[in-house]
Formats: C-alpha cells, structure tokens, sequence
C-alpha cells in the first residue's frame, strides 16, 4: 500500500524572524532618527543656533486671531472658551479691556469657540457669539456703548446684519 | 512574547516621547511683561513686528501681558490718553451711525464700515510722533519666551520707559 500526499500543501517551514525582525529594524531605525533629531536639537539650542521663539514658531499651526477693541465707557470683561476641547470643564480664558484699550488675542487651534462680552467678569450680558473658526483667519470684535460690531477679517462679510453681534450669521 | 512585549514598550515609549514633545511647544506662549512701577496709571502701546498695534491701561504697580503670537520684535510707548481718547471716540461716533439698521445697509455701506473697522487699527499704527517723544523703547525675545518692559518715573517726574 502506497500512501501519497498528492493534493495537499507542502509542509511549511517556520520562517524565522520575517515580520518581528522588519518590525524591530523599523523600531530601531525610527529610535535612531529620533536621537539624531533630539541630539542635534539639542546641539542646534545649546550653540545658539536657533532660539526658544523659532522652535516655538515651527511648532505652532497658523494662529487664529481675535481682535478686542474696547470702544465702550466701561471695562470690558471677554471670555474665549474652546468648545472642541476635551478637557472637562473645556479650556477658557479672561481678557478684562479697559474703556478704550485694544487687545489682541491668539488662538492656536481651529474648531469651535464661544466668546461672551459682558461688563462684569465671566458675564455675557452684552451678547455672546460661537464661531466655528479655522486656522488663520482673524475677528474684530468692536465694543459700542450699545452694541458689539463683528467683523470677520479675512473674509469680510457681504452682508450688513452680520457686522452686529446680535444678527450675525457666523456668530449663531 | 518577550521580543513583541520589549517592542510594544518601545513604541508606547515613543509615542509618549513625541506627545511630551507636542505638549512641551504648546505649552509656550511667548508673552511680553509690561510692568508699571510708576505711581500713575498708564496706557501703553505695544507695536508688533507681525501682530499690528495694542493698548493696555495699566494701574500703578500692576503688571500686564501682552500676547505677542508670531511677533519677536516691539516698540513700545506710553501714549498720550487724550490723543488716542479722540480718535477712538470719532470712530465709534461713525460707526455707530453707520450700523443703526444694519440689515438695510448698501454695499457702499458695508464697504465702509469695513473701511472704518480697519482704519482703527491703522490709526493706532500712526501714533508716530509719540515714538519720538522718549518714551518709547524697543525689544526682541532673546533666548527666553518672555520679553520684559518695565515703566517708571525718571528723576524730573517724567515717565520712562525701558525694555529689558
């Protein structure tokens, strides 16, 4: 009785190394770059070849800025909080604009914000607007004595009923 | 396993490396100090090399930051309240008037108060002859994230300037 294995696989042979060996090459190429990175950084900070601003301004996406004037009588309390956020509470921050100062702020991440004007700290009773920003575009948020005047600077609006704050249609 | 548990300690070791990285740069602000040391309350204007005008009113002894963004360089003054008080007053005088029904504006209309928005920071870049005045100082970010101006009273009384 002959027996034949006609039909059936070859018997595998147990590769050694293939994917944890490419995988580890990968890894320690990768460790290897990074070091290089970090020791010439490193080098580059030490010897004053770049300063601490120009690593900051490598590393930082387009900003989005907001405008703050203060055209009111009376202080001006302003806070930007960062409705994208995955913090609990979310990220926010306080300006507080005396009668006729202008600030600028920059925010270094698009997404979506709401920004409350009020005349007492944290309050919003001069009119709140969540805008949906993306990365370098600028505000100007104007104070009145009777209103806010908002205008989107990089794209200026066509439309008068967006320039106050109260009917302004990106600021829903 | 002890090959794949080393290698998944070194990636998760490397990830965390470079979101420490990430965290580290965001976590920078490059801020200008401005510090009143007189016994008067001032308002000062920064102007930036890439972030236009700003003013700040400052009370005696506080201290008060300014954003400076992308810019590394600044002149600052101290301004002359009454000089800048005209100019913002006029431009909110006009834009008031212009944007009393603002959903029946004309294009014109809408064109300037467009104008009118941008001339305000214009008109704040023009305080010029104030930088002449000596109480102006110039400054740039050095090796640190944070620039340094300090306001005092010089010895005939007159208010003085100085970036560190």
């Amino acid at each position: 009785m002959t027996v034949t294995n006609a039909g059936q696989p070859p018997p595998q042979t147990k590769k050694r190394g293939g994917c944890g060996r490419t995988l580890g090459c990968g890894c320690l190429l990768l460790i290897l770059l990074l070091a290089l990175v970090v020791g010439g950084g490193y080098w580059a900070y030490t010897s004053g070849a770049i300063s601490p601003w120009q690593v900051y301004k490598l590393s930082q996406p387009k900003p989005l800025t907001i405008n703050l004037d203060n055209l009111r009588d009376d202080t001006l309390y302003v806070t930007v909080t960062f409705l994208d956020s995955e913090d609990d509470p979310p990220f926010s921050y306080d300006r507080d604009l005396a009668a006729f100062d202008v600030r600028v702020t920059y925010l270094q991440k698009a997404g979506r914000y709401r920004i409350d004007f009020g005349t007492q700290s944290g309050g919003a009773d001069l009119g709140a607007c969540n805008l949906s920003a993306a990365a370098g575009e600028r505000y100007q948020f104007i104070a009145l004595p009777d209103k806010i005047v908002v205008n989107r600077a990089s794209q200026p609006s066509q439309v008068g009923a967006d320039y106050v704050l109260s009917t302004c249609s990106f600021c829903r | 396993m002890t090959r794949k548990a080393l290698l998944a300690a070194l990636l998760l070791g490397m990830c965390l490396l470079l979101a420490g990285c990430e965290a580290f740069l965001f976590s920078f602000e490059p801020l200008l100090s401005i510090q009143n040391s007189s016994d008067v309350s001032v308002r000062v204007q920064a102007s930036l090399n890439k972030g236009g005008s700003q003013f700040v009113t400052i009370a005696p002894g506080e201290r008060a930051g300014v954003e400076l963004g992308q810019s590394d360089h600044w002149t600052v003054v101290v301004i002359h309240d009454q000089q800048w008080l005209e100019t913002a007053k006029g431009t909110r005088k006009v834009l008031a008037e212009l944007l009393t029904q603002p959903d029946k504006m004309t294009p014109e209309q809408i064109r300037d108060v467009v104008q009118r928005i941008k001339n305000i920071q214009d008109q704040i870049d023009k305080f010029d002859a104030v930088k002449g005045s000596g109480t102006a100082c110039s400054g740039s970010l050095g090796n640190e994230l944070v620039g340094h101006v300090t306001v005092s009273k010089g010895s005939g009384g007159q208010l003085a300037i100085a970036c560190n």
